[in-house]
């Protein structure tokens, strides 16, 4: 391991594999602390019978409940959703569904068009290259030419299939007039890279045994080893320490073991997530003449519909990421009452006990007792969610703080999260139910069912490092460079400005990508070598 | 915990009918219980609650004072039960097995235009307002 490294990165989930193997093919020396270890993909419980049980203990997307070695706690008493992930070698991409949608263009304009929030501080198009590249880097399946979206060059792979749950699904939208197409998933629909073709198990969020799904310990981490990054896993860092001209040197880090250690470098790249990554800037102390690291927290409010169908659309086949989007109710509509809105995915409902959780409108006998066995007949395999993730705007009184308390395996104080749905969002939520049913009912089916999946919802943790232009406001700049410490990045999903409606993960790595072209360009005139 | 008075609650929440057998037909209660609670051992303590009901106003009144725990424990007995492959069978369920894409499946369910509504309304989007 070198004694000072070009490139700390912190943290080796989607933004950090990124940055990682984009500076070590260019020939920067980087080491990357990541306080997870490599998942090996025949641990991943998809093929065991009782996998629906396991995905709500050792293999939880809540690090809370699931308390492997390498989560730490999260405070959530405040909190109204709770922060999910996952940390390893990958991260949350290990766990990800892998819809891989791109922002709008209004996405970074909401201020100038809906007078609330802010606008980015970069724009659609400013991001399209690196979308581009990003879809090829992570093997995106999608079909070109949905028009809810600027001209595109070409998706690498076939969209996947939509399945019959995704016609019956677009037939409804057809005869409502309402947008729809078959949704882009970071998942291979044939052999790609390193990537196998995806076999539709459909337990994509507990880890993709076949290795079908772009986690970046397969995308990324291969390549980046290659060219020469060095990857220390069960590393957590507990500060990012700086020098006495307030630059950052390194980090100080525990092992699995609990020893200490400090890894000096030229220049650090924070990508720890929304909630990681203003921990560690909190308990550093550093880049935070804002005031605003750990603000404007942004975890998507979503709520889903069942719909019931009279016919077996093999509702429990996968992927699990989206076969279907819509768009027909996310842009701005003045008349309904609140402004952006919401991005909607038709999905798939695996396994047999789920079917539980959404059935709790019906009667204890007709879900359970007498009338268990009829209505699993009539529900499981003919069923499908319409699902809508709704925009998230900020509000610096959604928190990540240190809880004063509560500490993780090493000792090091845990984060504290305070978030409330705002009742624009309630708003929001509601009226995308209202429409939920209408286009389950256009579709045929003969009932519905709400799903309500608060407080588990918090698959995307933003906002909480916001980049900017005036370091006032903003915590790093256009490209994630902090404002007070030069040689300090943000790259994950904490600099998000606004939450916009979509899964965030495809933004995520073309920001990441862009910033480490950057540093690419900029690094060494910049970083003194001492 | 009373495993006779489990086994017997246990068979109100999921008795024989509709041609899918009893839960104590399918040892519900005994081996695939017994999986579950590896599997997530924090259901035990659900479980053992459900386990001093001994009528179905029981249940009923489980369910009212503590719903959280009762939906533990109605899961916990659901995922026992449809562990066993007679049940799975029955229920027409495969497991989350492979079934790899087939050539041209993508399309097939697109062939009859489907889209085509979609594209003739054209662009559905707001753009970059300085762009
Ligand atoms: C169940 C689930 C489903 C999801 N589905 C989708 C989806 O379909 N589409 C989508 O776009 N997004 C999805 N997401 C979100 C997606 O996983 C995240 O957007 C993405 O992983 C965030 O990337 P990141 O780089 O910001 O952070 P992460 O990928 O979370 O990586 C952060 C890494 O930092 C490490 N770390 C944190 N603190 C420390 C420390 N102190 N020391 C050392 N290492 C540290 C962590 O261990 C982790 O590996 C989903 C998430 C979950 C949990
Ligand atoms: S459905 Fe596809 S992506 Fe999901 S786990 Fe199975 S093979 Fe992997």
């Amino acid at each position: 391991m070198p004694d000072v490294a070009d490139v700390l990165v912190v943290g080796a989930g989607a933004s950090g594999s990124v940055v990682a193997k984009r500076l070590a093919a260019a020939g920067i020396g980087v080491v990357c602390l990541e306080q997870g270890g490599w998942i090996a993909a025949d641990s991943f419980p998809g093929e065991q019978r009782e996998w629906d049980v396991l995905q709500g203990s050792r293999w939880a997307m809540n690090p809370n409940v699931r308390q492997m070695p390498s989560d730490y706690p999260i405070n959530t008493a405040a909190s109204d959703i709770n922060p999910l992930m996952f940390n390893a070698v990958g991260g949350g991409t290990i766990h990800y569904a892998a819809a891989w949608p791109r922002l709008k263009p209004s996405d970074f304009r909401v201020r100038s068009l809906d007078g609330v929030g802010d606008d980015w501080p970069i724009s659609y198009e400013d991001l399209a290259p690196y979308y581009d590249r990003v879809d090829r880097d992570f093997g995106v399946s999608g079909r070109d030419g949905d028009p809810s979206f600027p001209a595109s060059t070409r998706y690498p792979l076939p969209a996947l299939p939509i399945m019959p749950l995704g016609r019956r699904a677009a037939e409804g939208m057809n005869r409502l007039g309402w947008h729809w197409w078959p949704h882009p998933n970071a998942i291979a629909s044939e052999p790609y890279g390193r990537l196998a073709a995806c076999a539709r198990r459909g337990v994509c969020m507990t880890g993709c045994r076949e290795g079908a799904k772009a986690s970046t310990d397969i995308t990324h981490w291969p390549d980046a080893i290659r060219d020469g990054a060095r990857l220390v896993t069960g590393a957590r860092v507990r500060r990012i320490t700086v020098d006495a001209r307030g630059r950052a040197s390194g980090a100080d880090y525990v092992d699995r073991d609990g020893n200490e250690h400090h890894q000096a470098a030229r220049m650090v790249v924070m990508a720890c997530n929304g909630i990681g990554t203003a921990r560690l800037l909190l308990l550093s102390e550093i880049a935070n003449s804002s005031g605003l690291v750990g603000k404007r927290l942004m975890m998507h409010p979503s709520v889903g519909v069942v719909g019931v169908y009279d016919e077996d659309l093999e509702g429990w086949k996968g992927p699990a990421g989206s076969p279907l989007v819509s768009y027909a109710f996310y842009e701005t509509d003045a008349g309904r009452g609140f402004v952006r809105g919401a991005k909607w995915d038709a999905y798939p409902i695996a396994g047999l006990s789920s079917y539980q959780t959404f059935l709790g409108g019906l009667p204890l006998a007709d879900r359970m007792g007498p009338g268990l066995h009829a209505t699993m007949r009539r529900v499981f395999g003919r069923s499908f969610v319409w699902t809508a993730q709704t925009d998230d705007l900020p509000d610096e009184a959604n928190t990540v703080t240190i809880d004063l308390a509560l500490v993780d395996g090493d000792g090091i104080p845990a984060p504290r999260v305070r978030y409330r749905i705002s009742d624009a969002s309630h708003r929001n939520m509601a009226f995308q139910v209202a429409r939920m049913r209408e286009a389950h009912e256009a579709s045929g089916a003969i009932e519905t069912h709400l799903w309500e999946w608060i407080p588990d919802v918090g698959w995307h943790t933003l906002g909480t490092a916001r980049c900017g232009n005036d370091p006032a406001t903003s915590v790093v700049d256009p490209f994630g460079r902090s404002h007070d410490v030069p040689n300090l990045f943000v790259v994950d999903g904490s600099v998000f400005v606004t939450g916009s409606s979509m899964n965030p993960t495809c933004t995520i790595a073309a920001f990441a990508l862009r910033a480490a072209d950057h540093i690419v360009d900029t690094a060494r005139d910049r970083a003194p070598r001492s | 915990m009373d495993a006779v008075g489990l086994v017997e609650i246990v068979d109100l929440l999921v008795p024989a009918s509709d041609g899918m057998p009893a839960a104590s037909e399918v040892e519900a209660t005994g081996k695939w219980l017994d999986r579950v609670l590896v599997a997530d051992p924090t259901l035990r303590a659900p479980i053992d609650r459900l386990a001093i009901c001994r009528t179905w106003g029981d249940l009923e009144r489980f369910e009212a004072t503590e719903p959280a725990t009762f939906a533990r424990a109605t899961f916990a007995v659901v995922s026992a039960y449809y562990l066993h492959p007679r049940v799975r069978k029955l229920m027409g369920y495969p497991g989350q097995g492979p079934s790899p894409i087939l050539a041209g499946e993508g399309e097939h369910y697109l062939d009859d235009a489907l889209l085509a509504p979609v594209i003739e309304r054209g662009r559905a989007y707001v753009a970059t307002p300085d762009a």
